[in-house]
C-alpha cells in the first residue's frame, strides 16, 4: 500500500520513510505543502497521507482543507507537535481522520496506519481472507489452511494490494506505483516474476489475467 | 519623621467637623459681639433714661431714689456747687460734666451718664463687664444646642463619608481579583474621579497580559519545536532497532546522533535566548570597549576549530562602542553561521565593520519573499533546508541588537546575495 509522507524535518521524514518501509509500506516524502498539492492533484494512486502541520509554502490544515474541498477521500494522518486539545480539534475537523503527537513510536505510527486502511476499506476484522487464504496485514503474514506460506515482502505486499482491490483488476501501473513508488521499478518484468512466484504459492488459478486489464484474485 | 498612611475617611471626618467646629465659633463669637453692641446701645439708652428718672425723682422727694431698682448702678448726685449731695457708693463717682463710655472708676470701665437740672447734676454709671455678661451669656445659650447638633451631625457624616467611599472598596475588590492568569479588563460603574485610575489599570493589564501571552506562547513553541528533533531521534533509532542489514542500521544510527544535535542545538539557543531576557530585566548588560579587530580574530580562529571557513573582513575605522564583547561575538557568530548555511557553499561571506554599523552579507541566491517576510519569526526555517538549524539564530541577533540599542536590518542585496546589517547608535 502507498502512503505520502508530507514531512518538512529531513531527519524525521528520513525515518519515517525509512521505518514505513521496513514495515512493508511504499512510501514517498514531500518536504513542503505546497509540492504535495501538486502532487496529489496529480497521481491519485495514493493510499493514506501521512501529514506534518507546520510546513513551509502551505501550512498542513490548508492543505488538509483543500484535500477535502477537492473531494478526496483518502484516509489522512496527521502527526504534529503540537498535542492541545484545540489542536487535535482543529486538525479532525479539518477533515483529518487520526492524529499522532510528536514523538511517537513507529510501531503505532504502522498500526493506526494499517487501522486507518482497513476502515477507509470498510473492514472491520484484522485479517483478509480469501478462500482457504488468511493475510495479516499489519504483519505481512499470510496462511493457508493455517499453515504460514512463505512469502518474500514483495509477495506479500503484491498480495495485500490484491485483496484490498478485490474484485477488481489492477493494471501493471497501478501496480508498480504502489509497490515501488517513486523509486525505481528496477528490471521490467520484475513484477511479472513476484506475480508467478506468489501464484505458485497460492496455488493454480488464483490470480486471474484480463489483456488489458491488469490481474485480480479469481 | 515618617507621616503613616492614614485613612480617607478618617482625613475627610475630621477636616469636616473640624471645618465645622471652626465655622460655628466664628458665628458665636460674631453673635456674641454682635449681641454685645446692641446690648450696649440698649443699657445706654436705659442709663440715660434712668438719669434723668433719678434727677427728677429726688427733685421731687429725695427720700424717693429707686436706688433698689438700679441693679450694679452706681449713681451720685451734686448740687450747682459740685458739692456731693448724695451717693450709693463710696468713693461716690466724681462729678462730671459730659458723658463717658469708657471712664475708669476704682480700676474698672464705668459707662457714664448725666443729667443736669437747674440746681442739681446726677452722675450715672455702670460697669462695663455687665454688658460683657450678657453676650456671653447669650453666647454659651447658642453654643449648647449647637454642641449636640454636633456630637450627632459627627456619626452622619462618617456614614455618608463611607458610604461615598463604597465604589473605591468596590473598586479594590475588582482589582484584588486579577492575577497574571485572569487579566481581563476593569468594567466598574465608577465615579468620575476613579475613570481614568481605571483606564490606565487596564492599559497596564494589556500590556501584561501581552507579555504573559508572548512568554506562554514562546514557551510552548519551544516546547514543540523540541519535539520534532525527539521524535526524529526515537524514529531514527526503531529503524536502527529493526535494521537487518549493518549499513542501513549504520545510516540510520548517524542519522540519529544528527537529530540529538539537532536537539541540543535548539536547547542551547533557548538558553541563550532565555540569558538574554534576563539580561534585558535586569539591565545585566556588560559595558566595556569593544576592540573588534580582536574580537574577530577570535571568532575567526574559533570558527576555523569549527570547520566553518572564516569570512573576509573589512575592518573600516570602526568608532569606540560600550557593549558586551561575548554577545557581540555571539551576533557576529550567529551571523555568519546563518551566511554560511543559506548562501551555499560556493558563496563568499563577508564583513563589513564601518564606523557604526557591522554587515555580513554573501553573494548567494539570497532569500524569497515569502521567506523574508517570515525571517524575524522565532522558529522559522525557509523550506528545503536540510542544515540543523532552529530558527532562533535571527531571535538571538536581534534580541543582542536591541540590548545594545542597535538597529537590526536584513534582506536582499541590489546586486544578488543577502546582507544582515547591525546599525550601532552613535555615541553621546
Amino acid at each position: 500500500m502507498r502512503i505520502l509522507l508530507v514531512e518538512d524535518d529531513p531527519l524525521l521524514g528520513d525515518g519515517v520513510q525509512e521505518g514505513l518501509r521496513e514495515a512493508g509500506w511504499t512510501v514517498d516524502w514531500i518536504t513542503d505543502g505546497e509540492a504535495a498539492r501538486t502532487t496529489l492533484q496529480a497521481d491519485a494512486s495514493f493510499d493514506g497521507l501521512v501529514l506534518d502541520l507546520g510546513l513551509p509554502r502551505l501550512p498542513g490544515l490548508d492543505l488538509l482543507r483543500w484535500l477535502r474541498g477537492a473531494g478526496l477521500a483518502l484516509p489522512v494522518l496527521i502527526l504534529t507537535a503540537r498535542d492541545g486539545v484545540d489542536d487535535r480539534i482543529a486538525g479532525l475537523n479539518a477533515g483529518a481522520d487520526d492524529y499522532l503527537v510528536k514523538p511517537f513510536a513507529l510501531g503505532e505510527l504502522d498500526a493506526r496506519l494499517h487501522a486507518l486502511l482497513r476502515r477507509a476499506n470498510g473492514r472491520a476484522a484484522t485479517e483478509m481472507c480469501w478462500r482457504d487464504v488468511a493475510f495479516d496485514a499489519s504483519s505481512l503474514t499470510a496462511r493457508r489452511n493455517g499453515e504460514v506460506l512463505n512469502l518474500t515482502s514483495m509477495e506479500a505486499r503484491l498480495l495485500h494490494l490484491l485483496l484490498s482491490a478485490r474484485p477488481r483488476y489492477l493494471s501493471r501501473e497501478q501496480i508498480e506505483v504502489r509497490l515501488y513508488g517513486w523509486l525505481d521499478a528496477g528490471e521490467s518484468n520484475s513484477l511479472d516474476v513476484h506475480l508467478s512466484h506468489l501464484r505458485k504459492k497460492l496455488g493454480a488459478g488464483s490470480i486471474e489475467n484480463a489483456r488489458g486489464l491488469g490481474w485480480r484474485l479469481a | 519623621m515618617t507621616t503613616a498612611p492614614r485613612s480617607l475617611l478618617w482625613r475627610l471626618g475630621a477636616s469636616l467637623a473640624i471645618t465645622v467646629l471652626a465655622l460655628w465659633l466664628a458665628m458665636i463669637i460674631s453673635v456674641g459681639l454682635q449681641v454685645r453692641h446692641e446690648v450696649g446701645k440698649a443699657l445706654d439708652t436705659q442709663l440715660e433714661w434712668n438719669a434723668k428718672l433719678a434727677l427728677a425723682a429726688f427733685t421731687d422727694d429725695p427720700v424717693a431714689l429707686p436706688i433698689a431698682d438700679l441693679h450694679q448702678t452706681a449713681f451720685a448726685l451734686y448740687d450747682d456747687h459740685g458739692r456731693l449731695q448724695e451717693a450709693s457708693t463710696s468713693p461716690p463717682l466724681p462729678m462730671l460734666d459730659r458723658d463717658h463710655h469708657e471712664f475708669d472708676f476704682n480700676g474698672q470701665p464705668w459707662v457714664i451718664r448725666i443729667a443736669k437740672s437747674a440746681h442739681h447734676t446726677m452722675v450715672l454709671g455702670e460697669p462695663l463687664s455687665v454688658r460683657d455678661h450678657t453676650a456671653l451669656d447669650t453666647a454659651r445659650d447658642m453654643a449648647l444646642p449647637m454642641l449636640i447638633v454636633l456630637a450627632l451631625l459627627l456619626p452622619l457624616v462618617l456614614w455618608l463619608v463611607w458610604r461615598g467611599l463604597q465604589p473605591v472598596r468596590d473598586f479594590a475588590d475588582a482589582v484584588a481579583a486579577r492575577t497574571p492568569a485572569r487579566l481581563e479588563p476593569l468594567a466598574q460603574a465608577l465615579p468620575r474621579e476613579l475613570t481614568p485610575l481605571q483606564g490606565t489599570l487596564n492599559r497596564l493589564f494589556d500590556e501584561l497580559d501581552a507579555a504573559f501571552s508572548r512568554e506562554r506562547r514562546f514557551t510552548a513553541d519551544a516546547a514543540h519545536e523540541l519535539r520534532t528533533p525527539l521524535a526524529a531521534v526515537q524514529i531514527q533509532l526503531e529503524v536502527a532497532e529493526r535494521a537487518r542489514d549493518p549499513e542501513r542500521r549504520d545510516r540510520a544510527m548517524t542519522q540519529a546522533l544528527a537529530a540529538c544535535g539537532r536537539a541540543s542545538r535548539l536547547v542551547g539557543q533557548l538558553l541563550a535566548l532565555a540569558r538574554l531576557e534576563q539580561h534585558g530585566a535586569a539591565q545585566t548588560l556588560a559595558r566595556e570597549r569593544i576592540d573588534w579587530s580582536r574580537l574577530c580574530d577570535a571568532l575567526f580562529t574559533e570558527l576555523d576549530a569549527a570547520g566553518i571557513p572564516p569570512p573576509t573582513l573589512h575592518l573600516n575605522a570602526p568608532s569606540p562602542l560600550l557593549g558586551d564583547s561575548a554577545l557581540l561575538t555571539v551576533l557576529l557568530r550567529n551571523l555568519i553561521d546563518n551566511a554560511r548555511r543559506y548562501a551555499g557553499d560556493a558563496a563568499t561571506v563577508t564583513v563589513h565593520i564601518n564606523a557604526h554599523t557591522l554587515i555580513v552579507e554573501d553573494d548567494g541566491p539570497g532569500v524569497d519573499a515569502e521567506a523574508l517576510a517570515r525571517l524575524g519569526e522565532r522558529f522559522f526555517r525557509p523550506a528545503g533546508q536540510t542544515l540543523p538549524g532552529a530558527g532562533l539564530g535571527l531571535s538571538i541577533v536581534a534580541r543582542i541588537a536591541t540590548l545594545h540599542r542597535a538597529e537590526f536590518r536584513a534582506g536582499n542585496r541590489d546586486g544578488g546575495g543577502f546582507a544582515a546589517q547591525v546599525t550601532f547608535p552613535m555615541p553621546a
